[in-house]
């Protein structure tokens, strides 16, 4: 009998805590100022400290949502490359296809280089400078490891080869 | 204000309908409406099934020609003033089951969904995150309540 009406007592000051004092809340409450106050925007999708200015991505996109936009300084990055512009992706035209992440050669839309999930992980920090002039090689024992799953054994043929 | 604008603004009711598409849009939607994270109804909004309850319509997918009847329907039914909000890239461009062809036009998307019916608000991601789709319909509530 003790026992049931210490449980009902905790029990009712627990409620009476979480309804008139908001503990235990789970919702967010950043959020929810955020979208009270309506600075919720979308993520950024370009990595523009990485893009190389090729402009590739402009080119395959199939709903022409990125558009390339001229840099205010445009930078060397190797000896007959310069960066001149980065690209603006429009993301109420875009149809989150990848087809840009695809080709990009540095995957800087939608994220990291070569995640598997490419969507929002993150910042980026990379020197392409330093990486045009000497790109990253990956080692032989992953390549092995890697063409386990791949059904197309051309490009370790080909390495091979050479 | 009037009692029914005064009622009004403490039950918004939203609609979802999924009009092709993969369904990742529904999943976000619906967890954003009822998880506790998100949880829609601290902003005073409900999730409901019934077009006549309904003040706002959310319509994922590109709008299969099958679809297109039933979506012209329930907007029809909801009585005014209502809002929509095109939510996801399908929604809002057709996503990629009318862009992904090239040249050859697909002539089972009859979307995107303002070729359709009106839209008032568009929400872009595929799929869309719950944090867009909470401060679209936010954001769309003084227009409904001015309505
Ligand atoms: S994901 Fe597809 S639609 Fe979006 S910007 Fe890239 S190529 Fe264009
Ligand atoms: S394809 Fe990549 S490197 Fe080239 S412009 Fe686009 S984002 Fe930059
Ligand atoms: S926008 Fe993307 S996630 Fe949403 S229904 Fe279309 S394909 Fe699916």
């Amino acid at each position: 009998m003790r026992n049931l009406i210490r449980i009902v007592l905790e029990g009712a000051f627990s409620n009476f805590k979480r309804i008139f004092f908001a503990k235990d809340r789970v919702t967010d409450m950043e959020l929810r100022n955020a979208i009270l106050n309506g600075e919720v925007v979308p993520d950024p999708k370009v990595a523009e400290k990485a893009c190389i200015g090729c402009g590739g991505c402009a080119n395959v996109c199939p709903t022409g949502a990125i558009e390339m936009k001229k840099l205010n300084s445009s930078e060397w990055l190797a000896v007959g490359w310069a960066k001149t512009e980065i690209p603006e992706l429009n993301s109420l035209k875009c149809v989150n296809c990848y087809h840009c992440h695809d080709f990009c050669p540095v995957y800087a839309l939608f994220g990291e280089p070569a995640t598997i999930h490419p969507n929002d992980v993150g910042e980026l920090e990379v020197n392409v400078n330093d990486l045009i002039e000497e790109p990253i090689k990956i080692s032989e024992d992953k390549i092995n490891y890697i063409s386990q799953y791949l059904s197309d054994k051309t490009v370790l043929k080909n390495k091979k080869s050479k | 204000m009037g009692i029914k604008s005064f009622s009004r603004k403490r039950a918004i009711h939203i609609m979802l309908v999924y009009t092709g598409g993969c369904n990742g849009c529904d999943i976000e939607i619906v967890n954003a409406v009822l998880s506790p994270k998100y949880d829609i109804e601290q902003y005073n909004v409900f999730l409901t099934w019934n077009p006549r309850e309904a003040d706002i319509l959310v319509v994922t997918g590109p709008v299969t020609r099958f679809n297109e009847d039933p979506l012209i329907k329930i907007y029809e039914s909801i009585p005014d003033p209502k809002l929509v909000v095109a939510a996801g890239a399908c929604a809002v461009m057709g996503g990629v089951y009318k862009n992904i062809h090239g040249d050859i036009p697909s002539e089972e998307i009859m979307g995107p969904v303002d070729n359709v019916i009106p839209v008032d608000a568009k929400i872009p991601g595929c799929a869309v995150r719950p944090k867009d789709i909470l401060s679209g319909v936010v954001a769309s509530l003084p227009v409904l309540l001015d309505k």
